[in-house]
């Protein structure tokens, strides 16, 4: 994957993209979680429309579940789709722009998404204090506690912090040594390119898996 | 180009409106925020981000209230909304098709009814790109697909490029109009309107895009009349036909139990997601590998939608604490201008927005805001989800920008100038166009059917 750079990359820098990859993973894994949990979500729901249809039963609680399930998926994913670079930026602008102007724009961009993420994490964090203070339980059958899905939820906004936050160490150290080109390839946004070959890819898995 | 344009000629008139009376309004502010708002997208920040940190300002400048201390339930709310979680579930039902070899199956089977019709296989072109992008929801997905599997038909063939790749990016733009989209998931949510009414209303509208487009398809062949393929006896085309049955049954199963009232728009996307894994299973190919793939697709794709739903919440709740889209909708229902002429310029915009704007963003910023007003001018709020969705599709296939075409180009077999794309879309861009126009006279075309189910 990794294009042969000219000459050996500074330590720093080594140490920060091993620290991202490190950070990468566990966002790839906890990705993995979010979406076999929607799998999951899938299932749960169905059984309880054909319960209710054809048995006359139902979970009476899968509307608060579900719910919690996308939250969780939601926030489990982020910082996944953005080692990804998934995040949807305007980037027509951008792209025209020579490298040298496009590469600290990518660090803005960045700075600016960790300044949300941020507010995100902490505001997360606050409702979950309530609900612990309070005690607080949904209104369905299982009078689930709210901090239990809520705390899940801010602990993935608090990974999606922390994968902004090594991005933003491997960038401003690429920036330091005079490396901006690395920048590109770590925050650029997708081109039409990826998401074409994204595409294909999964046809060719439709094409190949049967044969 | 355009958009930029239309954009400004829009901040000209709502300034010499402000200016020459009316209200007093903190200009300055507001100019300030349109500069940050402007200077964020220029230096392509992430759209969530604009518009989180746009909340945050608005909420530091003009709000006396702690509203910090809302702002984790306003986060938490949309997240955990039981109407949202049919966002995930339709992508991953997507995606499980997708990688199930849907798209060869449909093509193959489409074209064996289609192909004696003048104009033959550009018919089925539209016709699958269609039936795919229904269930694909994303109209780069959609075009990548079924660019590979139908361009392949026409090597060696006598069909003019252009309208082989205009009806290929067309046939991409019916995805989010026709049942089930995600743009109506998130107009429902947004503006409190029920998912369902807006799938029975999408229904007439999205049949009368597809008859243009066949008629724009007709008048080519017709014009530039081709040798037409031999007959095939009936029981040949019946048994290809076969191959239609699962994802016919498919259809049956997502939108019949929502029009049947058996489950909301939120169950149908489970028993979809259900369905497709069995029609997978039917090809032999529900494999572990592909939904560990899929699932990961979804994820990524449902946080990406979720990060800006965040932002676009933050911004919403501050703006409506402030009072701001009540204020516009008094405003500018108080111009002395009829209200179809509002609700052109309020669609010109979408034209312009559409342009640089992805869908989904772009429906997320501006509905909050707009919706009052469109209110306000006394329209009907199904009606405007349909029409909204329109404008984005065909601002999805305006040249010179829209995406879709650039992905067709990149994968001609033929090298040609990128003009070829944009010659070929125009006849369907105004297909469509006359569409919503049609709307706009006849808006019964989209209210007539859920006022008989509602």
């Amino acid at each position: 994957m990794t294009p042969t750079l000219p000459e050996p990359l500074p330590a720093p820098l080594r140490v920060a993209r091993a620290l991202r990859r490190g950070v990468a993973g566990l966002a790839a894994v906890m990705a993995w979680c979010a979406g076999w949990n929607y799998v999951a979500c899938a299932l749960f729901i169905t059984a309880d429309v054909t319960g209710r249809n054809l048995l006359g039963i139902s979970s009476a609680a899968t509307v608060e579940i579900t719910g919690y399930m996308l939250a969780v998926g939601i926030a489990w994913g982020l910082a996944h789709a953005l080692a990804r670079r998934a995040h949807i930026r305007v980037d027509v602008w951008v792209n025209r722009l020579p490298l040298r102007i496009r590469a600290p724009l990518h660090l803005f961009a960045l700075l600016a998404l960790g300044g949300f993420a941020a507010f995100c994490a902490w505001a997360a964090w606050e409702l979950v204090d309530e609900s612990l203070l309070f005690g607080a339980t949904d209104n369905s059958a299982l009078r689930v506690p709210l901090a239990l899905p809520q705390g899940l939820w801010a602990a993935g906004i608090g990974a999606f912090c922390l994968m902004i936050a090594v991005l933003l160490l491997e960038g401003v150290l690429a920036l330091l040594f005079g490396r901006p080109e690395e920048l590109d390839r770590l925050l650029g946004a997708r081109t039409l390119e990826d998401e074409t070959a994204e595409a294909l890819e999964a046809v060719a898995m439709a094409r190949g898996a049967g044969r | 180009m355009i958009a930029v344009l239309v954009l400004l000629v829009l901040l000209g008139v709502a300034l010499a409106t402000a200016v020459t009376g009316g209200p007093a309004v903190p200009i300055l502010e507001i100019l300030v925020l349109v500069g940050v708002f402007l200077l964020f997208f220029g230096a392509g920040v992430y759209v969530a981000a604009v518009l989180g940190i746009l909340g945050i300002l608005v909420g530091l400048t003009f709000s006396d209230r702690p509203w910090w201390a809302f702002a984790g339930q306003t986060l938490w709310g949309p997240s955990s909304n039981f109407v949202l979680v049919a966002v995930p579930l339709f992508l991953l039902m997507g995606e499980i098709l997708l990688r199930s070899g849907l798209s060869d199956r449909l093509y193959r089977a489409l074209n064996i009814w289609l192909n004696r019709l003048p104009g033959g296989l550009l018919h089925t072109n539209i016709a699958s790109c269609a039936v795919f992008s229904a269930i694909s929801g994303s109209s780069v997905a959609t075009a990548a697909t079924m660019g590979s599997v139908a361009l392949p038909y026409f090597e060696g063939t006598r069909y003019s490029q252009r309208m082989v790749l205009g009806s290929l990016a067309a046939g991409g733009a019916l995805g989010n109009l026709i049942p089930p989209g995600i743009t109506f998931i998130i107009y429902g949510l947004i503006t409190e309107t029920s998912v369902g009414a807006l799938y029975v209303a999408a229904l007439l509208p999205s049949l009368l895009v597809t008859g243009l487009f066949i008629l724009v398809i007709l008048a080519h062949g017709v014009t530039h009349p081709m040798e037409r393929p031999p007959p095939l006896p009936l029981a040949v085309k019946l048994r290809g036909s076969v191959q239609l049955i699962p994802t016919l049954l498919l259809m049956l199963l997502v939108l019949g139990s929502i029009y049947a009232g058996l489950a909301t728009p939120t169950e149908a996307a489970a028993l979809g997601v259900v369905g497709a894994a069995v029609f997978a299973a039917v090809e032999g190919r529900l494999t572990l590998r592909l939904l560990h793939a899929s699932a990961e697709a979804t994820a990524r794709n449902t946080a990406l939608l979720g990060l800006i739903i965040f932002g676009a919440w933050l911004l919403n709740y501050l703006l409506t604490s402030i009072n701001v889209p009540q204020a516009m909708a008094a405003f500018i229902g108080g111009l002395p201008l009829p209200p179809w002429a509002i609700m052109a310029c309020i669609l010109g915009l979408y034209l312009a927005l559409g342009t640089f704007m992805e869908g989904f963003s772009m429906i997320i910023t501006t509905v909050p805001v707009v919706f009052p007003i469109v209110t306000a001018l006394g329209y009907d709020p199904i009606w405007f989800g349909v029409v909204v969705t329109m404008m984005v599709e065909i601002a999805q296939i305006s040249p010179p920008d829209g995406t879709v075409m650039y992905v067709l180009q990149g994968m001609r077999p033929r090298p040609g100038p990128i003009t070829d794309v944009f010659a070929g879309v125009v006849p369907f861009l105004g297909a469509y166009l006359l569409a919503v126009v049609l709307l706009m006279v006849w808006p019964e075309i989209a209210l007539w059917l859920p006022r008989m189910m509602y």
